[in-house]
């Protein structure tokens, strides 16, 4: 039970030749186990930034994170430690990848290999491999319509195909918490709302946490839990929403059908605005 | 190209037996056939008449056979020189001094490339000089080369390598560079290091630009080798060329030139085999 992710407290600045860019401003919230939480913003705002800071590619430039409640936290750094604070996190925090499943914005399977070796992508590299594994892959591949599709390259999946290994390459995994950085934005409408259900039913179904970001308010209330909404450039919390939907048996789709669902998307729409 | 017109042909003669297609469509594959087999036979004729124009000319005295050779003449060398085995020496040395550079300026130039990746800093170090080297005609150098090396195959190496290894690490290391970010950031996130991202990423997915660069290599480091054997050899089909023309036996020099081409031609055809077995 309790917290599987606390934000306490960051910020971070881009550093340029042009001065410093203050991207993210004294920013907290928590995301509780098998909770689905999406964050809205203005485009810009450093929603991006943020799911980078989550999985440890860039350390904040004050605040802690915390991924479980057990781990350590990531070091504060400030510039006169830079380099040997940097050196230690490093070291300590080699793969990143161990507790957070991050799907980008795009597929970015690899063209040269098949949906079998790009769905073990990730465990060559945490050096992973083993016979029980690959029994994993193959129930998943059967369980989400890829069997088939085993032994095919990435140019031969449909829009929705190339999401869900995407999606199965992060899971076998096993990440505490999954980062979907509008994983939907590069697909045609009809096949985002196809992929979103097919998504949020998986991540469901393996009882995943989960923050999405998004620039799509439908999407958001669709498939979270609760609403995240940030102001622009440098981004602190405007608002948080609770969504609560009266639908029978929820999948992303269903959700738009509900008959809160349009007061839900113009609250936050006005959030955003104002 | 080669396969995809191999391809075209089979279909050609499956859809024209195929009774199911139209006389209008048959028609326009004719019409396409028969344009790709007319620039075929303007091409074969080009070079028939060139060489009998060449032949009957100097066979009715119009230009000077010594000086401008023949094709019974130089044909008549080769026989001679194919007889005591002579030209598949010179032929032999080319080539494998030929082969010998350009194996070493792939490998070099892949393991230099993967440094340059690797290391933002020294990469920017040494981008001016190697624009510099790149750019310098290594003709130029090879008079060098034989002070410091002597006049031996060590100085023909060098100097086939120094053609073709500057544009072979720029492309190679510009290929790197731009392979999208966002792969670059999937292995991150899956928590991979920059080997990982060499590995997984950046070789694989260049594979089709490292064998396009050995197409351009093997043609670079062939020009090398002749520059190299013009002036530091005792064997080889450059030196022949500088030979002949020394003790003015054109025959001797037009066969070497021929034997060239062909050898030219047939090392870029031998990559743009293992390309399409490849890519």
């Amino acid at each position: 039970m309790g917290e599987r992710l606390v934000i306490d407290n960051i910020s971070y600045s881009y550093h340029n030749l042009d001065g410093e860019t203050l991207a993210i401003k004294d920013l907290s919230f928590k995301v509780a186990e098998s909770e689905f939480v999406a964050i809205v913003g203005p485009s810009g705002c450093g929603k991006s930034t943020l799911l980078s800071l989550i999985a440890g590619l860039i350390k904040p430039s004050s605040g802690s994170i915390y991924i479980n409640e057990s781990s350590k936290p990531l070091k504060n750094t400030n510039t006169n430690e830079l380099i040997g604070v940097d050196n230690k996190n490093n070291i300590k925090e080699k793969s990143p990848g161990n507790k957070i499943g991050y799907m980008l914005q795009t597929d970015q399977l690899l063209d040269w290999r098949t949906t079998f070796e790009n769905v073990t992508l990730g465990l060559e590299i945490q050096d992973k491999l083993t016979n029980e594994i690959y029994e994993t892959i193959e129930e998943l591949l059967n369980t989400y319509g890829l069997r088939s599709f085993k032994n095919a390259k990435p140019s031969e999946l449909s829009g929705g195909m190339r999401q869900r290994v995407a999606l199965i390459r992060t899971l076998v995994l096993e990440p505490d918490i999954l980062l979907l950085d509008e994983p939907f934005s590069a697909l045609d409408y009809q096949t985002r709302l196809e992929v979103a259900d097919d998504i949020w039913t998986i991540i469901r179904k393996e009882q995943k946490t989960a923050l999405l970001v998004t620039h799509d308010i439908s999407e958001a209330v669709s498939m979270a839990d609760r609403i995240i909404v940030l102001t622009g450039r440098p981004a602190t919390i405007k608002s948080i929403v609770d969504i609560k939907l009266t639908i029978d048996d929820k999948t992303p789709f269903r959700a738009r059908s509900a008959p809160e669902f349009k007061d839900y998307f113009n609250l936050i729409w006005k959030e955003l605005e104002h | 190209m080669n396969k995809k017109n191999q391809n075209n042909k089979s279909s050609y003669i499956e859809q024209i037996n195929n009774p199911n297609t139209s006389q209008a469509h048959k028609l326009y594959l004719l019409t396409h056939y028969k344009r790709l087999k007319r620039i075929r036979f303007l091409q074969i004729l080009i070079i028939i008449s060139f060489i009998a124009f060449w032949e009957i000319a100097t066979y009715f005295k119009i230009i000077d056979s010594f000086v401008f050779s023949s094709p019974s003449r130089f044909i008549k060398t080769f026989i001679k020189m194919s007889m005591d085995g002579s030209i598949f020496y010179h032929t032999g040395i080319t080539l494998s001094e030929t082969f010998l550079s350009f194996a070493i300026v792939v490998v070099v130039g892949i393991l230099i490339a993967v440094l340059l990746w690797w290391n933002d800093s020294i990469a920017k170090v040494v981008e001016p000089y190697l624009v510099v080297l790149n750019s310098l005609p290594k003709s130029a150098l090879a008079p060098v080369f034989i002070v410091w090396l002597g006049n031996n195959m060590k100085t023909i190496i060098v100097c086939a390598v120094s053609v073709a290894i500057f544009g072979n690490i720029i492309n190679l290391f510009t290929a790197f560079n731009e392979v999208e970010e966002g792969k670059v950031k999937l292995i991150r996130t899956l928590g991979g290091n920059k080997k990982d991202i060499l590995v997984k990423v950046i070789l694989p997915s260049n594979i089709p630009v490292i064998i396009s660069n050995m197409k351009v290599n093997i043609g670079a480091s062939l020009v090398g080798v002749i520059i190299g054997e013009f002036l530091a050899a005792k064997a080889g089909l450059g030196y022949l060329i500088i030979y002949g023309s020394q003790v003015f036996q054109l025959d001797l020099v037009i066969m070497s030139v021929v034997i060239l081409c062909i050898v030219a031609t047939g090392l870029y055809q031998l990559l743009a085999l293992f390309e399409r077995k490849y890519t």
